[in-house]
């Protein structure tokens, strides 16, 4: 039985999203559709401005858009680690529209995940891979069959919600990486499967987060393919099980990154 | 050990030179009066001769548990002299019931809200010295309050606003309750109960405690949503009530939402939740982070002191640098200046909610530190 699949990707330029198709790809499975949500929406500005300052904003714009123009040392580690990995895959770097086109995958972009655009280009779909994009409502998680599968970079339902490598260090829970369907409540999703994860190799909490990046793309080729062969039994979360994790205040990350490198020293 | 820049407002140069800032402004207000209180704020527009109002009984009550706190770790500043006077003063102004009064400078009106707030600065300088005169007056104090509470846990008389019944009252249960730490009256804390249940009540579904606000149909400022979570809060830990402590902590949990889902806090509420987010109040930004900071102490979830280092950062470059010794060390009601609250204005309770919160973040991140690099 073939399965219709689609992936979100965050924006045209995400290597976490490229690196799922192209390994999916050699793998002989294949996406039908793809969604990339369009980089410079207002949405999306909005809840930067609001979340990040201008130094963290600035990061974030490098990483993410410009990385391919400027020069190494002003990448972060986080994105140096997923191109590490993509360099020893040997995926040629590219925008998702160009992956799309050169291997004959329907695509749109949108502003919103939660729009009425990509809402209908759902029609049909069995399964979403969820490689960034925003929240996601009802009326785009109802409409897939299986379900909206994530990797979530933390142990869930411990850790719920954004800076989960960081909130796992500084709490001392073991990192690791979640599969699990997405519902509306964040990540609160039924769980596939937790994994913890060997992350020796990194010497600082953004090499933490670019190897969860890896892991991720890892955790999602694999999990796609067993899904598709039927091979999960979701286990259902609750409220009570886990809490809800923000973005971390740069006082509490320094004291992250300094229980890493204690950790790291030992 | 992260280096000081890395704890940045926290760091050890930048903290010493606000909070002495600060205290050197609450100190000026003190000095500045007639009478061993603290002047209710400074503002040249509203006070265009002498730029200093009256000394304002209410909140120098509780700038007297500030000034000892900070004297805990600044001894050598003459702060203990400074809260003492203040106590004292507050002495002097009890009416022959017990009531304490409301008002700036010295009136005849009792006040349930500002008696409550003058408890805490007695009980504080009670603690300090021991001495018998704090401890008489805040009796009296705490027996009138008690004897004016209706049947049904409401304080009627001695309000603000005659006829409104304010949740934030829960701030003056707290203090009753504190005093009774020392009365050891099983009454008074039955008392208290009932009065916990009535504003129990007013906690809607959505996490607004109805009647909030300084008056009917307004939106509440977050001073005084500060004044009633913390009311409730501090009441639960005193009387040992898990059941109101989780309601509390509910509160302080939507709070926390609202600021990390939104980026910032409004400088008021309205009944469904609606911000107005033209203005920061940023007493009640400080008030905010002091709850969420309790939250940790009692909890130890590190969300909470995320939260509140978030708060209290977004105002805590709000205070004033200046060479003019009137505001340097000042702390505005709103920003901006012409914000909804307190506009053109440096209350003097600003300044003492913004050190209490700066020196509980203080001693919790200190704490963190030398548990994690442990």
């Amino acid at each position: 039985m073939t399965h219709q699949l689609l992936l979100t990707a965050g924006y045209d330029h995400s290597k976490h999203s490229l690196a799922v198709l192209e390994l999916l790809r050699r793998k002989g499975v294949s996406v039908q559709k793809v969604i990339i949500v369009n980089t410079f929406s207002k949405k999306r500005l909005l809840y930067y401005f609001r979340q990040l300052d201008f130094k963290e904003f600035k990061k974030k714009a490098l990483d993410r858009v410009f990385s391919s123009y400027v020069s190494e040392s002003m990448i972060s580690d986080e994105v140096k680690q997923v191109d590490r990995f993509l360099e020893k895959e040997k995926i040629e770097v590219q925008s998702v529209s160009q992956f799309c086109k050169k291997n004959g995958i329907e695509y749109i972009r949108v502003n919103s995940l939660s729009g009425p655009e990509a809402v209908s280009f759902l029609e049909g779909t069995d399964l979403v891979i969820y490689t960034g994009g925003g929240i996601l409502f009802n009326s785009f998680i109802k409409k897939v069959k299986l379900g909206v599968l994530n990797c979530h970079a933390a142990q869930l339902p411990a850790i719920r919600g954004t800076n989960t490598s960081e909130w796992s260090v500084l709490l001392g829970i073991p990192l690791s990486t979640t599969l699990h369907y997405i519902v509306r409540k964040i990540d609160m999703g039924p769980i596939l499967s937790v994994q913890q994860k060997d992350y020796s190799a990194c010497h600082t909490i953004n090499q933490i987060r670019g190897q969860a990046t890896v892991f991720a793309i890892q955790d999602l080729v694999a999990a796609t393919q067993k899904i598709i062969s039927g091979d999960y039994t979701p286990q259902p979360q609750e409220v009570a099980d886990g809490k809800q994790y923000y973005t971390m205040h740069p006082i509490l990350k320094h004291l992250t990154e300094q229980r890493w490198q204690n950790h790291d020293d030992t | 050990m992260p280096s000081n820049k890395a704890l940045d407002f926290l760091a050890e140069d930048i903290f010493d030179q606000r909070t002495h800032a600060g205290l050197d402004w609450l100190v000026r207000s003190i000095e500045v009066t007639a009478d061993g209180g603290s002047a209710a704020y400074y503002s040249r527009i509203f006070k265009p001769l002498k730029g200093w109002q009256l000394a304002y009984p209410e909140t120098t009550g509780y700038i007297i548990v500030t000034l000892l706190d900070y004297h805990t770790i600044y001894p050598k500043r003459g702060l203990k002299k400074y809260a003492l006077s203040c106590a004292d003063w507050i002495c002097t102004l009890q009416m022959k019931n017990g009531a304490l009064p409301g008002g700036v400078g010295i009136t005849d009106t009792p006040s349930i809200f500002n008696t409550g707030q003058m408890l805490f600065g007695l009980l504080a300088a009670y603690e300090e010295t021991q001495k018998e005169i704090y401890f008489t007056t805040l009796k009296r104090a705490t027996n009138w309050l008690v004897n004016s509470l209706e049947v049904d846990g409401s304080w009627q008389l001695g309000a603000y606003i005659p006829g409104w019944v304010p949740s934030y009252y829960t701030r003056v249960v707290w203090a009753v309750l504190w005093a009774n730490q020392h009365l050891k009256d099983a009454v008074i804390e039955e008392k208290m109960r009932t009065a916990l249940n009535f504003y129990q009540q007013r906690i809607q579904k959505n996490l607004v405690v109805k009647d909030w606000a300084f008056e009917s149909g307004k939106k509440a400022f977050t001073h005084t949503i500060a004044y009633t979570i913390r009311g409730f809060l501090e009441s639960a830990v005193l009387l040992k009530d898990k059941n109101l402590q989780d309601q509390a902590f509910q509160l302080g949990e939507k709070i926390m939402r609202l600021r990390e889902l939104r980026g910032r806090m409004a400088g008021a509420y309205g009944a469904g939740w609606e911000g107005d987010f033209s203005f920061t109040c940023v007493t009640g930004n400080a008030q905010l982070s002091i709850i969420l900071s309790r939250m940790y102490q009692l909890s130890g979830d590190l969300r909470y002191l995320n939260t509140s280092l978030k708060i209290f950062e977004d105002v805590v470059y709000k205070q004033v640098v200046s060479r003019n010794k009137n505001t340097n060390g000042a702390v505005p009601g709103s920003t901006p200046f012409h914000g909804k609250y307190l506009y053109f204005r440096y209350p003097n309770w600003a300044a003492k909610f913004y050190l209490d919160a700066y020196r509980l973040l203080q001693k919790e991140i200190t704490l963190v530190v030398e548990r994690k690099t442990a």
